[in-house]
């Protein structure tokens, strides 16, 4: 899909720095009215240039339903037409400047995730403590990409987003919507943790509940009693024979 | 005339600076590698922004400008805190805490191992601190900032290495005989006082509610167990939480991967034999208990070769029989011994090899050997060769570590001249390394005296007997040298090898009574003969000439054969490591090895923790070299250092010259009175202009710095203040010279300086001086002598340069004064330029000769008494003086 699609709806040529110019003048005079507005401002070449930008983006990209369509609203979004955007657990309100004078309200609801997907990924983060340990310190360790993008993992399917725009086009994903769903990738690039309030879900509890499970794990394992291991009476021992002072943790 | 192109040829330089350290730009010779030049301007980007947290920061990674030396000591000296800040003791309770002192061993040591970089005479132990405690305060307010652990800080970091944790594996020996070794983990319960242990399983449990430390404790096995196979098992099979009983074989497996733990953090409790050599067999050489036959650089020495396993003799046998057992931990003659097959088979090779060149040991091999190996400590030395030294060579390389001085030289009769004491020892330590038949590198900076020295110790060679030594300097300095001669040594017999005294096919008759042979280094390539005899001593001159070991210059002059080579240079050569190679290539052919053995040696120090301090200790017995700030080795240097800077006159204001003083000749004797008088001084005005450039007395503008004798001495003396970091001032009595110099001091320079004349209004010149004066780098001032000669006061500068002369010493003096004056810190070197065989020439000499008169005379001089010589005597000054070295070809 070609971004000069746009043949219909802008009858008369737009040169880009005219748009980008508007653009800029929409959010001026909405500051001056709200200043609590939180435009979408793509700095790059590139949309998204972090693990959790693009993969929302290729996420939107890869279904049927939206690939026709969506292609409209990287433009849009990269002339600054979004606004306003904010997230709210899983509801996203923004406002897009389109050709008319006010700009388009736009309202996308993403579903929580499913309880079966989210404790699956659980499961399977048990194995990457250092990993839970790198995401806990805003990295995005690789080995979880896998996890978190496979087969839907935390990302919604188009079923799971609903939207809504004020536009007269509205029906079939407009380039407001979709301008929208490219800018909730920006906001995702600039601070990842959102991602989790969008599923409705939390790091804090992927992380206890992985780290809980892998804590059962290991002492299972651990109750097993090796054929290599030291026969010791007691711990005051065996602290004799590795030369330290050796309790069992409880507080005296 | 063209600038330096600033981008791609420059380097980030590190300057030492009483109350810390700053980063600049310097032009570098050679354009830097595109990747090197990105990671430089990356971290010079992050030093503007806030200077202590950059060094912070880049003391939790790998070196990023392993090349730089200024560089890899700071980054060293920042990396250290770092390391101090993972020994901390529960360092995430102290974080804002925590104030770390470096040891009185580190700083030793840390000095012990100072590049040569700008400003180093400032860096001593309350520098060394007060650096750290600034990377302190860096850490405290990236702690307050940071909601983290201090553990995830580091991980954020990208740190290769890890804040001691809390988890601690121990092994011990123990009684059984199958599986001699026991394995614990435990963990140091957050509450706990000192060497509080809980086995690690409890923590499983203990932190059941706090998913996040728990995290941390187990984050820490993880990263281990991803980098070693053992640890892994381990944590697969539940195993790391019970004690173990284990053999010699897994026990081995543990201990190889302790590195591995420790960089996750982990505290590794383990027997001390393990760390030490006394595990390990060595091959133990014993080089130089007796003198050699005859002493030189390929004398045959000595030697014993044997084997070792700690302080214990074994012998071949128990070797081979180690070599058998399987690989791992065997037990012999009481002790565990490592078993690596590799290793062990390599050490047996070294010792076959060493055997069988028992009889062909050289000094040069031992002194190598000596200085490759020698300065680790006994402890931690991972070499396999462990050399010891015979009462002979021991004695020779104390001496020549402690420079043990021997003053046994005379001077004899016809010496002139008064040595100061350093120059005294300079001279001694010369004389002591020819003595040894080690080549030696005299770099004291400029104005210190070297020529004088080398003088004294060929003079002092000349009382034992005939001499013949030869000396290469560059064309523009065979001037100083055969008058420096005359003056100080009158004794010495000098011939110069050069075609405007031997013509153009001289031969070797022409040198045979001469004691010392002068000849360039363009002329050395020429004369084939100069490599048919074996001088006694070689001496080159600005030695740097041969830094690039493939120039045809460079081949022509190592080819030379001589007993003894001595090598001069006024610029810091420390800092380059393949012109290091070089001249010692010269020096000590094979000391630095090969080529390709250098730059690997240099490679794998780069990674080393301790950097080129090695290569440092290893070069400097051969290398002499004082700098004017060093009062603790220079006491008796006069505050004012003159000098005078002999250029030679360029092809092109030769034939000038000779035009002007031909036309002169004619006109004289037509002209009577006050024309007469006229034209006298209009000629010397032209004669003036001619040797400061051609362009100036022709009205041109494009002043190429090679039509110039004296650009290329000023590019000469500049480069070594660059270097330095020094400022200086440069005088002239032409303003229309003040611009070209300035455009030609900006390129050398690589960056801008500032121009004083008389035109320049007086808000002007205050807001110059105060430019000049202030904290930013400024390297150069020109000024024309009227308006700069007087009041002001530049105290940043502490060199002065009269590139032409207006013979008056009073006024030259005035001038210098700008500089050296109260609120100067350092000596101030005045460099007074003259160009040989011309009227300034003459005129300097006649000042000198007559110093009575020079008072009177001079300051009178273009006005009345050059008007009332006769004509053959004005004829005689101004007629240019061929001598042999006058004109550079």
């Amino acid at each position: 899909m070609s971004r000069y699609d746009d043949g219909n709806e802008f009858p008369a040529y737009v040169p880009v720095a005219e748009r980008r110019a508007r653009n800029a003048e929409a959010v001026k005079y909405l500051t001056q009215k709200n200043p609590h507005i939180h435009p979408i401002v793509v700095t790059g070449r590139t949309l998204a240039s972090t693990w959790w930008g693009q993969a929302w983006n290729k996420n939107l990209e890869r279904y049927a339903d939206f690939a026709n369509r969506i292609g409209r609203g990287r433009s849009y979004v990269r002339h600054g037409a979004v606004i306003d955007l904010s997230l709210n657990g899983g509801m996203v309100t923004a406002l897009v400047q389109g050709s008319r004078q006010k700009p388009y309200q736009v309202e996308v609801a993403i579903e929580p995730l499913k309880a079966q997907t989210w404790s699956a990924i659980v499961k399977a983060s048990e194995g990457q403590i250092t990993s839970l340990s790198d995401l806990v310190q805003g990295r995005f360790p690789k080995t979880l990409a896998t996890l978190f993008s496979d087969h839907g993992g935390l990302f919604p399917t188009p079923a799971q987003i609903h939207m809504r725009c004020s536009c007269p086009d509205w029906a079939t994903l407009c380039k407001h919507v979709a301008a929208v769903l490219y800018g909730i990738g920006v906001r995702l690039d600039e601070d990842p943790t959102l991602f989790f309030g969008l599923r409705n879900v939390t790091v804090n509890d992927l992380i206890s509940q992985a780290v809980a499970d892998k804590a059962d794990t290991l002492l299972k394992k651990s109750e097993a009693k090796s054929a290599r291991a030291l026969d010791a009476d007691n711990t005051e021992d065996l602290g004799a024979l590795f030369g330290i002072d050796l309790d069992d943790g409880n507080k005296p | 005339m063209a600038s330096a192109p600033l981008s791609d040829s420059r380097e980030l330089i590190f300057v030492i600076e009483r109350s810390g350290l700053t980063l600049d730009w310097s032009p570098a010779d050679v354009a830097s590698d595109p990747e090197i030049a990105r990671v430089e301007r990356a971290f010079y980007e992050e030093w503007l922004r806030d200077p202590d947290m950059a060094w912070l920061h880049a003391g939790f990674r790998k070196p990023l400008l392993p090349e730089s030396e200024g560089f890899h000591f700071i980054w060293e000296w920042s990396r250290q805190f770092v390391e101090a800040l993972t020994r901390v003791d529960n360092l995430e309770a102290q974080r804002m805490a925590v104030h770390l002192k470096p040891s009185a061993t580190a700083i030793r040591e840390a000095l012990s191992r100072t590049p040569d970089f700008p400003g180093q005479h400032v860096l001593d132990a309350r520098w060394l601190e007060n650096f750290w405690s600034r990377l302190e305060q860096a850490f405290h307010t990236e702690m307050t900032h940071y909601a983290g652990t201090v553990f995830e800080y580091f991980l954020a970091q990208g740190a290769d290495i890890q804040p001691q944790g809390r988890i601690f594996f121990h092994l011990v020996e123990s009684k059984d005989a199958d599986t001699p070794f026991a394995f614990l983990a435990t963990y140091a319960p957050e509450e706990s006082g000192q060497g509080r242990h809980v086995p690690l399983k409890n923590a499983l449990t203990a932190y059941q509610d706090a998913p996040h430390q728990l995290l941390t404790l187990l984050s820490s096995v993880s990263r281990a167990a991803e980098d070693s196979g053992f640890l892994a098992a381990l944590l697969d099979s539940g195993e790391i939480f019970q004690p173990l009983k284990l053999s010699h074989q897994d026990a081995y497996r543990f201990l190889k991967d302790v590195p591995l733990y420790e960089r996750a953090g982990i505290r590794c409790r383990i027997p001390k034999w393990w760390k030490g050599t006394a595990s390990r067999v060595r091959a133990t050489v014993a080089v130089g208990e007796n003198p050699p036959s005859r002493v030189g650089t390929d004398a045959i020495l000595d030697f014993r070769v044997g084997l070792a396993l700690g302080d214990e003799p074994i012998t071949e046998d128990e070797l081979r029989a180690l070599l058998n057992e399987t690989e791992g931990l065997a037990y012999l003659k009481g002790k565990w011994v490592e078993v690596d097959h590799q290793a062990l088979q390599s050490l047996l090779e070294t010792f076959e090899s060493l055997t069988q060149r028992a009889d062909s040991m050289t000094f040069l091999d031992a002194l190598r050997f000596e200085l490759y190996h020698g300065q680790a400590s006994e402890d931690d030395d991972p070499t396999p060769v462990q050399i010891s030294h015979g009462a002979w060579l021991q004695d020779v390389i104390n001496r020549l570590k402690q420079r043990t001085l021997d003053t046994s030289f005379n001077l004899g009769p016809e010496w002139r001249a008064e040595l100061r004491e350093y120059q005294e020892r300079g001279v001694a330590w010369l004389w002591q390394m020819r003595q040894w038949g080690l080549g030696a590198l005299l770099a004291d900076d400029m104005g210190l005296g070297k020529t004088v020295q080398v003088l004294a110790l060929l003079t002092a060679l000349r009382q034992n007997g005939p001499l013949s030594a030869l000396l290469v300097v560059p064309a523009s300095l065979l001037g100083n040298w055969t008058d420096e001669m005359e003056k100080f040594s009158p004794g010495l017999k000098g011939v110069i090898a050069h075609p405007s005294s031997l013509g153009q096919s001289g031969s070797q008759e022409d040198l045979d009574d001469a004691d010392v042979v002068m000849t360039t280094y363009s002329m050395v390539q020429r004369y084939d003969w100069l490599r048919d005899r074996t001088w006694d001593v070689l001496v080159l001159d600005e030695a740097q000439a041969i830094k690039n070991p493939g120039t045809k210059q460079a081949r022509a002059v190592k080819a030379l054969s001589a007993n003894f080579r001595l090598a001069l240079t006024g610029t810091p050569v420390e800092n380059r490591l393949t012109d290091l190679w070089s001249l010692f290539d010269f020096l000590n052919r094979g000391l630095l090895g090969a080529p390709q053995e250098f730059s690997r040696y240099t490679k794998e120090l780069a990674q080393r923790p301790e950097g080129y301090g090695p290569l440092r200790q290893m070069v400097s017995p051969f290398i002499l070299r004082r700098v004017k700030t060093d009062r603790a080795i220079i006491q008796d240097l006069p505050e004012k250092i003159e000098m005078t800077a002999r250029a030679t006159l360029a092809r092109r204001q030769a034939a000038l010259y000779w035009d002007v003083v031909e036309h002169f000749n004619r006109q004289l004797e037509k002209v009577e009175g006050a024309n007469r008088k006229g034209l006298i001084l209009a000629t010397l005005m032209k004669l003036k202009q001619i040797c400061n450039h051609p362009d100036q007395y022709l009205g041109q503008s494009l002043f190429d710095p090679q039509e110039s004798g004296k650009f290329e001495r000023l590019k000469e003396i500049v480069e070594t203040i660059r270097d330095r970091r020094e400022r200086v001032l440069v005088f002239t009595q032409f303003r229309e010279m003040t611009d070209p110099l300035s455009t030609f001091l900006g390129s050398t320079f690589g960056r801008p300086g500032l121009v004083l004349h008389g035109q320049t209004p007086v808000p002007e010149r205050r807001r110059l001086v105060q430019a000049f004066q202030g904290p930013d780098y400024v390297p150069f001032m020109v000024l024309s002598l009227k308006a700069g000669g007087v009041g002001l006061n530049l105290t940043q500068a502490n060199h002065v340069i009269h590139f032409d002369r207006w013979w008056n010493p009073a006024v030259e003096n005035q001038a210098t004064d700008r500089a050296f004056r109260i609120g100067q810190t350092k000596n101030v070197v005045v460099h007074k330029f003259v160009t040989v065989g011309t009227i300034e020439e003459k005129i300097e000499r006649m000042i000198r000769d007559k110093h009575q008169l020079a008072q009177d005379i001079v300051p009178t001089l273009q006005e009345k008494w050059i008007g009332d010589l006769d004509n053959e005597t004005l004829m005689q000054l101004f007629r240019l003086e061929t001598r042999e070295s006058s004109v550079a070809l």
